[in-house]
């Protein structure tokens, strides 16, 4: 099977951005991204059927849908899923979930890949989301939540005593913390995800049968966050 | 017409099929009351979660069941507010990509106004206006319903929904969660006039509605006892109910008469929401109707709480005025039933977009 034919809509709406792709005849044919902190709901939809439209397609006729899964924000996540499950369903076509971390780490310019990849978003109060591929995008450790003092302990836990390069919003952070055991540069790739990125790594997937039941669900990294009530009280919404 | 709802807005993942000739061909919901219940109420976070990891699937068997495809649907309709805004977006963002997939028109509707057209579904005689007291977890109001889209507050709650109320009560008394339910079971056995609690604003002028000062002096009552027996929590859980109703039988007698000194007659009494289930709030509002000489109507339980038929009913009644929205309708929090009034009909759906209530 070759890419060639496959018309592929992927968006993202993971992080600041909501962005959207169409790949069609093994390349971008037409593309949208704005930062749409609070606004990713009002903007996905609509930004989809510009984007199709400008590809001279309608949505109907795309052959495979691809999203970003997490890490990211709860509700950004959501949003893109809630979205793509809704079209894979309605027009039975497949869809494809990669991780904001797969998406930023394949992002990087050719000419940097020469080292080991770490993906990091910041994931606020000191946290990142965070993974480690090499050079091929193959994942060399889990992605996750942790601390970012953690991180330099996350890089030798998988084994890497190579030089690497870091990517994303928690590039800053990252490399402060890498700095004194670990050999880091920062990659000039986009510090969000980009649905292009993801059409594009999404495409190479599907042509190389590596998406075969890539159960798409969401990926938060984190616990919901509430704790069990076992005190008897008066206050505090249960409609909160 | 044949329209497809999606409800999301709390704890109830629902999908339903409905035609323009007032039949239902699916109807599922799957409640997550188990997943809330060690919290002793509803968490937005877990509520979220639950919403996408199921509703493609419900929507799915909805469809099956009512043995239609896609591409026959006439319009999609999804709760757009007011509710739990992660839970909210889940299923208007579903709604829209299948709206958008197969070029059919979104209805972004409102929650409230699924639960005031709802009698409609099942009672087609049933004319505008008529006076509508909706008690449910998270709400609990008195509204003119006028016509689609044109509703007026008569009165809302000051402080917390009814069924709110009864869900804090059953944690005061430790009778479980949900609380409605519990509160009543318990109160059978109990005599309601053992325990002197508040009626908040009763025989006070308006229709507005308090609940909070009743929750306080039960819970007052309740440490005043020490260890409560079974036998001391069924009199409080009596006389808690009894309380509860006196107030909403109250302020809709208020309303009636608020109506009709104004020259506006209702055609029926509807009663809509969760808390709609409770025999003792159904007795005293029955007897009321009557004794004002007001057609009552109670739509059965599984359309009184949330569902997604009344949601594409709703809908089928938006669509049927040219009511539709565009793809870049937003979710909201918060959205008052009336907050149109004064605008033309149908002026008030472009400027509701991104309006915050
Ligand atoms: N028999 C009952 N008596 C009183 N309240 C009830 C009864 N049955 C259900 N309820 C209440 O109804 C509410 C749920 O109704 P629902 O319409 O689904 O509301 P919401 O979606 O706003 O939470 C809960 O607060 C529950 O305690």
């Amino acid at each position: 099977m070759t890419s060639d034919g496959l018309t592929l809509l992927g968006f993202d709406t993971a992080t600041t951005a909501c962005s959207t792709a169409l790949w069609a005849g093994g390349e971008v044919i037409a593309h949208r991204r704005i930062e749409a902190v609070g606004r990713h709901a009002e903007t996905l939809v609509p930004m989809l059927r510009e984007v199709a439209a400008e590809g001279n397609t309608t949505l109907a006729a795309v052959d495979r849908f691809a999203v970003t899964v997490g890490p990211g924000s709860f509700t950004g996540i959501r949003i893109g899923l809630a979205t793509a499950r809704g079209l894979a369903l309605a027009l039975n076509r497949p869809l494809i979930g990669l991780s904001t971390l797969e998406v930023l780490a394949a992002g990087i310019p050719e000419a940097e890949r020469g080292r080991p990849i770490l993906a990091a978003l910041d994931a606020g109060r000191g946290r990142l989301y965070a993974q480690l591929f090499d050079r091929s995008l193959s994942a060399l450790s889990e992605p996750q939540a942790l601390h970012v003092e953690a991180l330099p302990g996350l890089v030798a836990a998988a084994g890497n005593s190579e030089p690497v390069v870091v990517v994303g919003t928690g590039q800053a952070a990252a490399l402060a913390a890498l700095a004194p055991t670990i050999d880091a540069l920062p990659a000039t790739g986009s510090p969000t995800p980009d649905a292009r990125v993801l059409v594009r790594r999404a495409a190479t997937l599907t042509e190389s049968g590596g998406v075969e039941g890539n159960a798409v669900r969401p990926l938060y990294l984190r616990e919901a966050g509430a704790r069990p009530r076992t005190q008897l009280a008066a206050g505090g919404p249960p409609h909160a | 017409m044949i329209v497809l709802g999606i409800e999301t807005s709390c704890d109830e993942t629902a999908a339903a099929v409905v035609t323009g000739e007032r039949r239902v061909l699916s109807d599922i919901v799957l409640s997550q009351c188990a997943d809330h219940a060690p919290y002793g109420g509803v968490v937005p976070e877990i509520a979220a979660r639950s919403h996408v990891e199921h509703l493609d699937g419900l929507i799915a068997r909805a469809m099956e069941e009512a043995g239609v495809g896609f591409t026959d649907l006439d319009g999609v309709a999804a709760t757009a507010g007011p509710g739990l805004i992660g839970a909210v977006m889940v299923g208007l963002m579903t709604g829209k990509a299948i709206a958008a997939a197969h070029d059919k028109p979104l209805l972004a509707v409102n929650h409230l106004e699924g639960h005031a057209l709802s009698p409609r579904l099942i009672a087609p005689d049933l004319q505008f206006p008529y006076l509508l007291l909706l008690v449910s977890g998270g709400h609990c109001q008195l509204l003119l319903v006028e016509e689609v889209d044109s509703y007026r507050r008569l009165g809302t709650t000051i402080d917390d929904a009814v069924g709110e109320a009864f869900d804090k009560a059953a944690m005061l008394l430790e009778l479980g969660y949900p609380g409605g339910p519990a509160i009543e079971r318990a109160a059978k056995d109990g005599d309601p006039t053992r325990v002197a609690l508040p009626r908040p604003l009763l025989g006070r002028p308006g229709c507005d509605f308090s609940f909070s000062g009743l929750k306080t002096a039960l819970l007052h009552a309740v440490q005043a006892m020490d260890t409560p027996s079974e036998g001391d929590r069924a009199e409080l859980a009596a006389s808690f109910q009894t309380a509860v109703t006196d107030v909403l039988a109250d302020r809709t007698a208020n309303a009636i008469a608020m109506l009709r000194g104004s020259n506006v007659e209702p055609t029926a009494l509807v009663v809509a929401g969760g808390v709609a289930a409770n025999s003792e709030i159904r007795r005293r509002i029955e007897e009321l109707a009557a004794a004002r000489g007001l057609v009552l109507n109670i739509p059965p339980p599984r359309l009184c709480t949330d569902n997604a038929a009344m949601i594409a009913w709703a809908g089928i009644e938006r669509l049927a005025r040219g009511l539709t929205d565009s793809l870049d309708a937003s979710p909201r929090a918060r959205w008052p039933l009336d907050e149109d009034a004064g605008l033309a009909q149908g002026a008030g759906v472009p400027g509701r977009l991104g309006r915050k209530a």
